[in-house]
């Protein structure tokens, strides 16, 4: 919204004597007889785009959201797209008036993607801080920095190793196309890590092409059958996600295509309904025995696990542990999704780091934190994040909205319309070939390898050895609500 | 949330009920791992004017002298012990008289104030055993298994959201009736537009755990002339959320579901049983038969004797 | 027919499916005796085989298996054959709330009454019920068939999108998006196919109602 887009006319038509050609759309590109392609009009998910005598002006720049599509789709490099300042009515300012509008006219509520993107205390305000003499650090170079985990070892004959604390999220086939899928396996196997199929079933090339796969068990119970979860090498009940909790989900018909379709065991071209709830967890007694029941059904072998929203995080991590999860994650509002209201992404649950500290404290109040491992989600950008989060309590982390950028994405926070440019939030074949997922997900590695490297070495200077050996005595905070909702100390003597 | 179960012997004689009860809990026990109690009626052997106290003391010097000295102002005690439990208290049992039931609350009320000190219950026609822990454990501390009567109920509990301590361990009692208790599995969502009208009516809650207002709410029925089965049946119209729950009195037991039916509840009844609890792996303990009925939502079953 | 015995007395649920999985690639039939009500019983069970259960079963029976045919020869608890992708699961006494819960394929038999959400979210395959179900009987239903011999109680289909509800008793209320529709020759022929294969002895198949979605975007408006 507060983005100025523009777009210079001679170097639009610097090439090509026209306004800039869509190469990406074109094999065989024929100067003589191809039309005006106008890659910024066909690739802006918004709309900001129109043509007006055969020339694309940015005409609508309240609906650009500074995803820069435009900019780095256009072969001529003519547009530039800056963030301008807010106005200065704090309460009525220009995006707030733009959504009244759109309300007023369409009786619709904002229905979007990602997660949380308002500003709220996040991991940039706490610091690690740095060893010297009082313990001494730890040489990069020399010395190693151990970043292997194992997760889930309470009752399950085969807990989860993984090399690096960095998983990947929950997203579906279906919300993402099987290229995405793809390129997120290969990713996680080449980084030696796990991947999660998401509550649409499990293609049968993800399951291929990933070392390590997590099968979701969510409340439509789509694609689920008992060779579903044998194949997984952890389970992972959805009871909640960050950016929508407690609400269900409708998938519309237009968007189950054959292929989809049979992933999720429905009929092609027919709606698919999630209950807001699993209609068999009412409460905490249920989800012991739907614990149960799915390690009956694994035979004991596979940790299970729990995902909620970040919610009554204490009283609900206190529950799943009693009920003998072997892993819990929790997932703060800044965790996206493919579609979902706004009000609920920007005004339902916790920050993440607020969400970390408090289920780490409840499973040590239960006396239960050594046996039932922690993962953290929502917001996770980079090593740094990484370190803060083991720091906070956390043994491992989701990243999910971030290994989608790594693989193309510029959250244009417009997944649910399926008109992905990028090939990734999108069933539509002439997209998706924009995506070589053999490519992208040497990509996703490099970025996980990357933040580990990262991470290691926040660990190495505070003077630990393995990343998971960080405290939160090593942090501290620069904001007074950071201190406040985690607990860490104010940076230097401040107190509060 | 939780398990729940209930058993009346339809011949009105004593039986092993503390052992029985205690089978049926030990098979709910995976629905709530945090504590679990009993209330067994008909057993206590008691005079008219005879109650029991237990009373959760502090181990601490002088606590239970004072404790003592407390309830003997007001009523010689006439019989007592003491119970060892976990954590930093133990049970201090007593047997005592009193003129009228209405003097049993400001007694207790009494007791109350001293720091360190709850009365867990105080009753005449029902023992109400209630602890930290497993089913077992508790038998085993309080040697429930040879303690007789002729109908209970009993409860294992996975907590929600109050606190994991003996005195929110379930049943809980009221003052305003004598002798009636309650278990519950389920939550009760309009907890506070319940509570409130009965606190103006001079009940007294203790907790803030949404089962208390069940018993409060039904005693006061009881008390305004309702049959036990026609105050369940109302209940099921005023009270709001997931709820399974069985009441005991000194004449017999009854059940409540949910109109949305969201907790489990079967029944079996035989010649000499009543049973009822969360489930049939419970029943099977005391009944052998395999006629089990559903409760059904919104349904309400009463047993008297 | 080889057959394999197991007396589930003093045994745990693991334990108990333990014992039955690994039998259940070598021999035909496996008897279970004493399950006294326990749970989890032939959870997710591939192998085509015989189950036997000589007593009740506790929740979620013979859930989530793909092949077997499995009898409980007394009552089950909540959620009996939960999500089975094939095969049969028949109950000969009574089953508690969400029988056939989630089911893709294959048969959910209940020879007697059972409790509430029978056969919710449901995507396919058939659920007999021969007494009575309870309330919001295939709610979130998304395929399949539910044939009901006794009646059936209010907000029936809540919220179907797909599939339908045969009712032979009386019907107490239609849930959101339900509707009743004309029986045809051709689902009498159905029914008389299904029912007597399980040994359900009708005399007028034409008393049975029939109950599909009015809608299958009810949520749209579409």
């Amino acid at each position: 919204m507060p983005y100025r887009v523009e777009r210079n006319p001679d170097l639009c038509k610097k090439n090509f004597g026209r306004p800039g050609c869509c190469w990406y759309l074109c094999d065989d590109r024929d100067e003589k007889i191809c039309g005006k392609c106008f890659s910024c009009f066909n690739n802006c998910p918004h709309g900001v785009y129109e043509i007006i005598q055969g020339d694309p002006y940015p005409l609508n720049q309240e609906k650009c959201v500074g995803c820069r599509i435009c900019l780095e789709m256009c072969p001529n490099r003519a547009i530039e797209v800056n963030a301008i300042p807010e106005d200065a009515r704090q309460g009525w300012g220009f995006p707030d008036i733009v959504e009244i509008v759109r309300q007023s006219q369409t009786a619709s509520y904002k229905l979007r993607s990602t997660g949380a993107l308002r500003r709220i205390p996040d991991f940039d305000d706490l610091v690690v801080i740095p060893a010297q003499v009082s313990r001494p650090p730890i040489d990069k170079y020399r010395e190693p920095c151990g970043t292997d985990v194992v997760l889930g070892d309470r009752f399950a004959e085969n807990p989860l190793k993984i090399d690096t604390p960095i998983m990947i999220g929950a997203m579906s086939f279906g919300a993402l196309s099987k290229e995405a899928k793809m390129a997120l396996a290969v990713g996680s196997s080449l980084a030696g890590t796990v991947t999660n199929t998401g509550e649409g079933g499990m293609l049968p090339e993800e399951r291929e092409l990933a070392d390590k796969l997590i099968a979701q068990y969510a409340s439509g119970r789509f694609g689920v059958s008992a060779d579903y979860l044998k194949k997984g090498d952890a389970i992972e009940i959805k009871i909640g996600q960050g950016a929508k909790s407690g609400m269900g989900g409708h998938l519309l018909g237009e968007k189950v295509t054959a292929e989809v379709s049979r992933i999720r065991n429905i009929p092609e071209g027919s709606d698919a309904l999630s209950p807001a709830r699993h209609m068999d967890i009412v409460g905490p007694e249920d989800l012991s025995m739907k614990i149960s029941q799915l390690r009956e059904i694994t035979d004991w072998k596979v940790p299970i696990m729990v995902k909620f929203a970040s919610g009554k995080v204490a009283s609900d991590v206190k529950i799943a542990a009693k009920g003998g999860a072997d892993i819990i994650v929790v997932d703060g509002m800044q965790g996206g999704t493919g579609a979902g209201p706004e009000v609920i992404m920007e005004h339902s649950g916790i920050p993440s780091l607020a969400s970390i500290v408090e289920a780490d404290l409840a499973l040590k109040e239960i006396g239960l934190r050594d046996q039932v491992s922690l993962v953290a989600a929502g917001g996770v950008r980079s090593g740094a994040d990484l370190a803060k989060v083991i720091a906070l309590g956390a043994d491992a982390v989701y990243i999910a909205t971030a290994a989608l950028i790594s693989i193309g994405c510029r959250v244009c926070q417009m997944c649910y319309t399926g008109t992905c440019r990028k090939g990734i939030a999108t069933q539509d074949l002439s997209l998706r070939h924009r995506l070589d997922y053999k490519e992208m997900g040497k990509n996703v590695a490099n970025y996980i390898n990357t933040m580990t490297d990262e991470a290691c070495m926040l660990v190495q200077q505070a003077g630990n050895t393995h990343i998971t050996k960080l405290e939160k005595e090593n942090l501290r905070a620069l904001t007074l609500e950071a201190s406040a909702l985690t607990g860490v100390p104010m940076a230097g003597v401040g107190r509060i | 949330m939780c398990g729940i179960a209930g058993i009346v012997y339809k011949d009105k004689k004593l039986h092993n009920i503390g052992n029985d009860m205690t089978n049926m809990l030990h098979q709910l026990q995976h629905r709530g791992p945090d504590s679990a109690g009993y209330s067994i009626y008909g057993g206590t052997g008691l005079e008219e004017d005879e109650y029991i106290l237990k009373i959760q003391v502090k181990e601490s010097d002088k606590l239970l002298e004072k404790v003592k000295d407390t309830i003997n102002f007001i009523t010689p005690i006439k019989q007592d012990a003491i119970l060892p439990s976990v954590g930093d208290s133990f049970i201090y049992k007593c047997k005592i008289s009193l003129g009228r039931f209405c003097e049993l609350k400001p007694l207790i009320t009494k007791v109350d104030t001293i720091d360190d000190v709850i009365v867990i219950n105080g009753s005449h026609d029902f023992e109400m055993i209630k602890d930290v822990g497993s089913v077992l454990d508790i038998a085993d501390r309080y040697d429930v298994r040879s303690v007789k009567g002729t109908h209970a109920i009993g409860h294992t509990r996975f907590s929600t959201e109050s606190g994991v301590d003996r005195y929110h361990a379930h049943p809980f009692q009221t003052y305003i009736v004598r002798d009636i208790s309650v278990v519950h599995n389920g939550q009760i969502t309009n907890y506070w537009k319940v509570r409130d009208p009965l606190e103006r009516k001079g009940h007294t809650f203790e907790t803030f755990n949404d089962t208390e207002c069940l018993v409060h709410y039904i005693a006061d029925k009881l008390d305004t002339g309702y049959t036990l089965e026609e105050a369940l049946e109302q209940s099921v119209e005023d009270m709001d959320g997931p709820f399974s729950y069985i009441i005991g009195t000194p004449q017999g037991i009854g059940i409540a579901k949910d109109k949305l039916g969201l907790r489990p509840g079967v029944m079996a009844e035989t010649d000499d049983v009543f049973a009822i609890a969360s489930e049939e792996v419970s029943l099977r303990e005391v009944v052998d038969t395999h006629n089990v009925e559903q409760i059904s939502p919104g349904e309400v079953m009463v047993y008297e004797i | 027919m080889e057959i394999f015995e197991i007396d589930a007395e003093n045994l745990t649920p693991r334990e108990i499916n333990s014992q039955i999985k690994e039998a259940a690639s070598e021999y035909d039939k496996i008897i279970i005796k004493n399950p006294n009500a326990k749970h989890y019983l032939a959870a997710g069970v591939t192998e085509d085989v015989e189950i036997e259960f000589d007593g009740s079963v506790g929740y979620f029976g013979g859930c989530m298996c793909d092949g077997p045919k499995i009898k409980i020869n007394g009552n089950a608890g909540w959620f009996v054959g939960d999500n089975i992708t094939g095969g049969e699961v028949i109950v000969e006494g009574t089953a508690g709330d969400g029988a056939g819960q989630g089911i893709y394929d294959g048969t959910v038999v209940v020879r007697d009454s059972v409790g509430s959400r029978t056969g919710e979210i449901m995507k396919n395959g058939t659920i007999i019920i021969g007494g009575n179900s309870g309330f919001m009987t295939g709610i979130f239903m998304m395929g399949g068939r539910i044939i009901i011999l006794g009646d059936v109680g209010d907000d029936v289909a809540e919220s179907i999108i797909r599939g339908v509800i045969y009712v032979r008793g009386e019907i107490k209320s239609l849930g959101y998006n339900a509707k009743l529709e004309e029986l045809t020759f051709e689902d009498t022929l159905d029914l008389e196919e299904t029912l007597s294969e399980y040994d359900f002895d009708i005399d007028d198949y034409s008393e049975f109602k029939k109950i599909v979605p009015e809608s299958t975007r009810p949520f749209y408006g579409h």
